[in-house]
């Protein structure tokens, strides 16, 4: 149980202990509120049925969010099965299985953990030739057959399940998310393509050049002379130094190309390189070869001799030859940063030798191997690997594929204790395997590899995640709960409104024989306890069954938009703390709201009370006015002022809370103001007149207030100035008359509605404050819906927009400089009309680009992207621009500048985002900043795209390659007119498979993207609409309260000659203009926000308003024919109610 | 003697709840004449209200039979003596029951527009009654913006306008002061002099019951006896 239930439920039980105590100390005050609470069973139902809402509210989202929380934990559980912890080299290369064999013969880890085993773990593509259908990216992972089967069992499709040690080499195990990729059965056979993987090595380059000859034989080229000493072979020594680390050292020799294209055919080099502790390495080649390579590999769990090592290049034939050569000394580096350092000085120094080094370029070497699927496992083992396309294969086969013998890439423990009892003991695990590893790290000092390994609690890291994301969705769901529980709030303050209204008489009674104002309080409080308790009991239950509707519902939608990720269905887990933790706060709620309106009604005038004459607008003290309200007024103004004007004060203290003084200034002033005035004015003009200049104030604010900086206060402030604002229309709305009444007068003249018109608007003109408070409850709930339909269209643009012209997009999995020597021929000539290769950089480095110092790009994860073009992108693309700098007269005019001057950028939206999520607040003509390690490199942002499905920034290509050497590519495809880009995507991965082609139609995928945006606002709807029922059932039982307080005007109506279908007719057309009128309230507010925020925020961005009215009208629709049904019934008695009785009728 | 507008013949009220069983009326025979102010005297609870109900339509007889100008009342349903009420009969109330939210004029043209007038001709006929109960100037006020004597006097317009053959008044002048009592009253003795229609007061009022034509006298759910009043307005001013 967490602190906040342990306090909710410290909470209640004072504020029962509190009603106890009052009930011993007064016991005929608990009496007659006992008997008040079941005198009237049926009455006393719908106030319990109208107050547990609002805890049902609360209980069902504590409940989904516990579900879905628990949903993530067991995400993380079913993905790791029993690994607990890992150790492995972040980004996992490999690292010597001597490193595995000392982990799995400790006996201290023995100790520590159930299960350790080993993995090697690559990626390739896979072919199914059976059905041919392909997929580019496939992980591959080598397990131990024998240790592995301590994880678990692999759960096989169709039931059943094996431990996996049967495994054949060949075999393979497919996961089930990748047999329905390539609609495997078991048995079938498949194609792997693959690179095999490469280390992260930095190599340092020492040039070498000399001149060699070989022993000229003198006596076979001049045969008439004496016998001549041959002339001795010249040789060349060169002296390379090898620093700790090094794990390869390569020569690479040819001829000099400024001397001769190529070696004599006669000639031949030979090079004999010499270790420092005397090993001799060497190799001769054939007449005319060159290049010639010497490559001298270190063991996996050795390094080479650190010290100089001798190269001696020699010739054999009669000629002499200059070469140059290249020695490198390759030094694994673990750490990614440094890498790219490096990388990029090693681009430098190999400036125009690029091609020369050709043969030593990795990606040629394409691998295939042919897999039998053994069985098809649905999950079970965890590994991570459950929700993706991944074949599990015997260790050995999988060293022998990816010549990773001798290297493993993750080792993986299991603790004591099942699936989820093992993070218990995570702690102890992991002290052990640390000290275990310095044990190991102390035998190989020289190795970066095994220094660079690391002990991660991996399941807890896992399951923190998890948390942190249950939490965020729980938060979501308690915020949009909130509305609804708003709403459940009115709806309890009505319900006690209409309470103390019926029994005024009664009330008056009661203070006329000599109760006292404070036990009329503790009167209502005794009653309002009895029906707290129930229904926040009642409420929490039935909350229970809500939040199992609602992950139904999510469970619907996770299916639909989770197709990557196979996130598996959220399994409905009431808690015992999700509960009580609603019903503590329900049951506080309830008694809170029942303790105001109980003061409120205790200050009744007895006679008046008595007669059931209405009170008279109370106007309060005019000393008591003055003394809270103008210090209020102040304040107010005060902070409206900080919110406004530029000054040192709001600077220091309040530069990140503008916004929150901008709405709460003159809301606390108005406040205050209305305090002040209310003994000099009547209520029913000072209440519109103030609620009218605060309507006014709000709506222009969205026009005034252009920037949005921080963002938690805008995502709070933001929503309750819509609410604010709502409510604010509903005073102004609820104190002008004019409108019922024309409303009234316009019935009039439908000959049906001729005599109900008056009557049906004579309750809505005369309960302001109920009728206000029904208002606000429908237009607060249709607000934020409508808000969500409006705010979802919005983004609903053109898909071309961000297509860019272009029809498909790809990335291969390997990375290659030409995608030409991969291509398969399969593609249709005219087919593609133009294809694009841009160098795209991604990194998740936060700092690594800011924009005029302040960090950007907030519309997904922080994931900074760079791409590089060329001129032919340049001419081909059709990404508009929302800014470029003056110099260009155009879009295309900045796209060819930034090329030509390479100190400009082009950047998405995306990175003119400021932290509250705000587009545009960076400029062009601002400066973009690329922080690479030590360096910094500025940029001029020359134009700023309005396309968010390329979220980077646009370089020159040189500029890409040169700030980073190690980059992949995104391909971009045109095609021919009429070409079905689908069906090209599939064949243009078909095409190159070779590099893991993966191939997306463009427009398809931004549909795709505008579609989960959507899904997720419609989560976000659904769980609102539970304010919408609120309001809903909450009319019926208004409705149902109303009849029976309005027996008399009922009965008076049937005395003047209503008959009974004019009564109910009375209602209906009552309960359909406050229906209506709330949702107009609610439909008119929404569209005045949305189009504040459009027009402060959005519409730069090129994106027209629009109100997605049809929707918008289903919304009212449904609302309207719901809240109908739920009045129905109290409506229908309306005309039972004998009008004889019903004039008598005293509550 | 002018005929009967209404007669009751053996009417019983029985109201039942559970083992309660209430005889509210034991067989009242009564006749009110057309023109005729009749008053209804007794202690409480003597079914002096049950009556007025029985006898308006407003709630069924247990037993026996109401005709209203000669046409049965047991033989209609809800919907005819909606109607017949609508048409033919006016209602004053001890509290008024007026709707707050709408003006005199509002309230009064209520009964017409529920019999199907015209908005305008409503709105025409509605001003005329208010005239003649002396409130032409209060035409748009409030009820709460009138003293409870001219909000009982929007009342007796209310139950005028449409022109009823029997005004049923219960204790129209029990929430009013001496003064305005009286003037509830004159004007009932004006309107039934000028405009002939029957009054059928409940009341607990002495002088009130003494100025009507006849008074019946009721005890314990029956007819005790019927006495002759003076058929004009007296003076409240003696109680």
């Amino acid at each position: 149980m967490d602190l906040l239930v342990a306090l909710l439920l410290l909470g209640a039980a004072a504020a029962t202990l509190t009603v106890v105590v009052a009930a011993i100390r007064r016991p005929i005050l608990w009496r007659m509120a006992l008997r008040n609470a079941t005198r009237r069973p049926k009455q006393t139902a719908t106030v319990v049925a109208g107050l547990l809402i609002g805890t049902a509210i609360i209980s069902s989202a504590l409940v989904a969010g516990d579900s879905a929380r628990f949903a993530i934990r067991g995400y993380v559980y079913q993905s790791l099965g029993s690994v607990d912890e890992s150790v492995a080299i972040p980004g996992y290369p490999y690292f010597p299985e001597a490193v595995a064999d000392a982990f799995a013969a400790d006996p201290q880890v023995r100790g520590a953990v159930d299960a350790v085993a080993r993995h090697v773990i690559w990626q390739g593509a896979l072919e199914d030739p059976a059905s041919g259908l392909f997929e580019p990216n496939v992980a591959v992972i080598g397990y131990e057959t024998q240790a592995d089967a301590g994880f678990g069992v692999y759960e096989l499709q169709g039931g059943g399940a094996t431990d996996g040690r049967d495994l054949r080499s060949g075999q393979a195990i497919a996961t089930g998310h990748l047999a329905q990729s390539l609609q495997l059965r078991g048995g079938e056979r498949l194609q792997l393509s693959y690179v095999p993987p490469i280390d992260p090595l930095l190599p340092r380059i020492t040039w070498t050049n000399g001149t060699v000859a070989g022993s000229v034989d003198l006596a076979s080229l001049l045969p008439g002379l004496p016998a001549l000493q041959p002339l001795p072979a010249v040789t060349s020594t060169h002296s390379i130094t090898v620093e700790k680390g090094a794990g390869v050292l390569v020569v690479a020799l040819g001829t000099n190309p400024s001397v001769a294209a190529g070696l004599p055919p006669t000639v031949a080099l030979r090079l004999r390189l010499t270790a420092p502790d005397g090993t001799v390495f060497s190799v001769a080649g054939q007449p005319g070869q060159v290049p010639l390579l010497l490559n001298v590999t270190s063991p996996p769990d050795q390094t080479l001799a650190v010290g100089t090592w001798t190269l001696e290049v020699a010739a054999s034939g009669n000629a002499q030859v200059q070469y140059a050569g290249v020695a490198i000394v390759a030094y694994p580096v673990y750490d990614l940063a440094l890498l790219q350092e490096r990388a990029r000085a090693l681009q430098q120094q190999l400036k125009g030798f690029e091609d020369r080094l050709g043969p030593l370029n990795p990606f040629g070497k394409r691998s295939t191997a042919e897999l039998q699927v053994a069985a098809i496992t649905t999950g079970g083992r965890g590994d991570l690997f459950d929700f993706r396309d991944a074949l599990f294969i015997p260790i050995a086969d999988a060293h022998r594929l990816f010549g990773r013998e001798g290297q493993v890439n993750l080792l993986k423990f299991s603790n004591p204790g099942d699936v989820e009892g093992g993070e218990a003991g995570t702690e102890q695990a992991v002290e052990v395997l640390n000290a275990t590893l310095h044990r190991i790290q102390a035998q190989y000092p020289d190795l970066p590899s095994v220094q660079a390994l690391e002990v991660k609690p991996l399941k807890q890291e896992f399951l923190q995640v998890a948390d942190q994301k249950g939490q965020t969705l729980t938060n979501l769901l308690v915020f949009a709960g909130t509305l609804s529980i708003l709403t459940g709030l009115l709806l309890i303050l009505n319900i006690f409104t209409m309470l103390a209204q019926e029994r005024r008489s009664e009330l008056g009674m009661a203070r006329a024989v000599g109760l006292t104002r404070k036990d009329l309080v503790r009167l209502s409080l005794f009653e309002g306890s009895l029906y707290a308790v129930a229904a926040a009991f009642l409420g929490a239950l039935l909350g229970l069954g809500l939040a199992y509707v609602m992950i139904q519902v999510m469970n619907g939608i996770i299916a639909r938009i989770s197709t990557d990720l196979s996130f598996p269905p959220i399994v409905y887990r009431p808690s015992l703390g999700a509960f009580l933790g609603a019903f503590a706060s329900g049951a506080l709620l309830t008694f809170l709201t029942v303790y105001g309106a109980a003061r409120r009604q205790a200050s009744l005038n007895i006679v008046r009370a008595i007669r059931r004459i209405d009170e008279p607008d109370a106007r309060g003290g005019r000393t008591l006015g003055l003394l809270l309200g103008l210090p209020a007024t102040v304040v107010g103004l005060l902070g409206l002022a900080l919110g406004w004007i530029p000054n040192p004060v709001t600077a220091a203290f309040f530069a990140d809370y503008r916004f929150t003084l901008r709405v709460f200034g003159p809301l606390v002033a108005v406040l205050g103001l209305g305090l002040a005035l209310r003994p000099l004015a009547k209520r029913t003009t000072l209440l519109p007149s103030l609620a009218g200049l605060l309507a006014a104030y709000y709506t222009a604010s969205y026009f005034l207030i252009g920037r949005y900086e921080n963002p938690t206060e805008t995502q709070i402030v933001g929503p309750l100035r819509g609410v604010l604002l709502t409510l604010c229309v509903v005073v102004l709305l609820v104190h002008f008359e004019a409108l019922p009444r024309s409303i009234a007068r316009l019935l009039e003249r439908i000959k049906g509605l001729r005599a109900i018109a008056i009557p049906a608007m004579s309750y809505p003109l005369h309960r302001k404050f109920r009728t206000g408070m029904t208002l606000a409850m429908f237009a607060v709930v249709i607000l934020s819906i409508g808000f969500f339909s409006i705010f979802g269209a919005l983004f609903q643009v053109d898909p071309s927009r961000q297509s860019g012209g272009f029809d498909v997009e790809a990335r291969s999995t390997l990375t290659v400089p030409d995608l030409a020597p991969f291509d398969r021929h399969l593609l249709p000539a005219g087919l593609v009309t133009g294809s694009w290769q841009l160098p795209e950089f991604r990194s998740e480095d936060r700092k690594l680009i800011t924009v005029s110092g302040a960090q950007t790009g907030t519309f997904r994860d922080y994931r900074h992207i760079v791409y590089g073009y060329d001129e032919g992108f340049a001419d081909a693309q059709q990404f508009r621009l929302l800014e470029r700098l003056p110099e260009y007269a155009d879009d295309a005019a900045a796209y060819r500048g930034v090329l030509a001057r390479g100190d400009q950028v082009i950047v998405s939206y995306i990175y003119s985002t400021n932290a509250a999520g705000q587009a545009l607040s960076h400029k062009v003509g601002e400066t973009l900043n690329l922080h690479l390690g030590a360096t910094t490199v500025n940029f001029t942002i020359a134009g700023i795209q309005e396309q968010y499905h390329y979220p980077g920034i646009f370089l020159p290509k040189e500029r890409v390659a040169a700030l980073f050497p190690a980059t992949a590519n995104v391909y971009l495809f045109r095609l021919a007119p009429g070409s079905d880009p689908e069906a090209a995507a599939r064949l243009l991965e078909s095409n190159y498979r070779d590099v893991g082609f993966d191939a997306k139609a463009t427009v398809a995928q931004v549909l795709e993207e505008q579609a989960s945006f959507r899904q997720v606002l419609g989560a976000m709807k659904l769980f609102l609409g539970l304010g919408l029922l609120v309001g809903v059932l909450s009319l019926g039982i208004i409705t149902s309260r109303s009849v029976l307080e309005r027996r008399q005007e009922i009965g008076m109506l049937r005395a003047l000659g209503y008959t009974a279908a004019q009564v109910r007719r009375v209602f209906f057309v009552e309960v359909t203009f406050t229906i209506l009128l709330g949702a107009l309230v609610g439909v008119a507010c929404a569209i005045l926000v949305t189009f504040g925020l459009w027009f402060a925020i959005i519409r730069d961005l090129n994106y027209p308003y629009v109100v997605p009215w049809s929707e918008i009208l289903i919304l009212v629709a449904i609302s309207y024919v719901v809240a109908l049904a739920a009045c129905w019934a109290p409506i229908g008695r309306t005309g039972k109610v004998p009008p004889a009785e019903a004039l008598r009728y005293v509550e | 003697m002018a005929e009967p507008i209404v007669q009751a013949r053996g009417v019983w009220k029985v109201y039942e709840s559970g083992r309660l069983r209430v005889e509210a009326l034991r067989g009242v025979d009564l006749d009110v004449r057309r023109g005729e102010m009749v008053a209804v005297m007794g202690p409480s609870g003597c079914g002096k209200t049950t009556l007025l109900n029985c006898l308006s339509g407003l709630d069924d007889v247990s037993k026996g039979q109401v005709t209203l100008e000669g046409k049965p009342m047991a033989g209609l349903n809800d919907l005819e003596r909606t109607r017949l009420r609508s048409r033919r009969m006016g209602f004053v109330f001890q509290s008024f029951n007026l709707l707050p939210v709408l003006t005199a004029i509002e309230n009064v043209e209520l009964p017409l527009l529920v019999s199907g007038v015209a908005p305008r001709e409503a709105r025409k006929r509605a001003t005329d009654s208010l005239e003649r109960v002396g409130l032409k100037p209060y035409l748009d006020h409030k009820p709460r913006e009138l003293s409870g004597g001219q909000q009982q006097r929007v009342t007796i317009a209310r139950s005028l306008v449409n022109e009823p053959a029997i005004v049923w008044a219960d204790e129209p002048t029990g929430n009013l002061d001496t003064r305005h009592g009286q003037e509830v009253v004159d004007l009932l003795h004006e309107l039934n002099s000028s405009l002939g229609q029957s009054y059928v007061i409940v009341t607990h009022d002495e002088l009130i019951a003494r100025g009507c034509h006849r008074i019946v006298q009721m005890e314990s759910g029956v007819v005790r006896g019927v006495a002759a009043g003076e058929g004009r307005s007296v003076s409240l001013a003696a109680r």
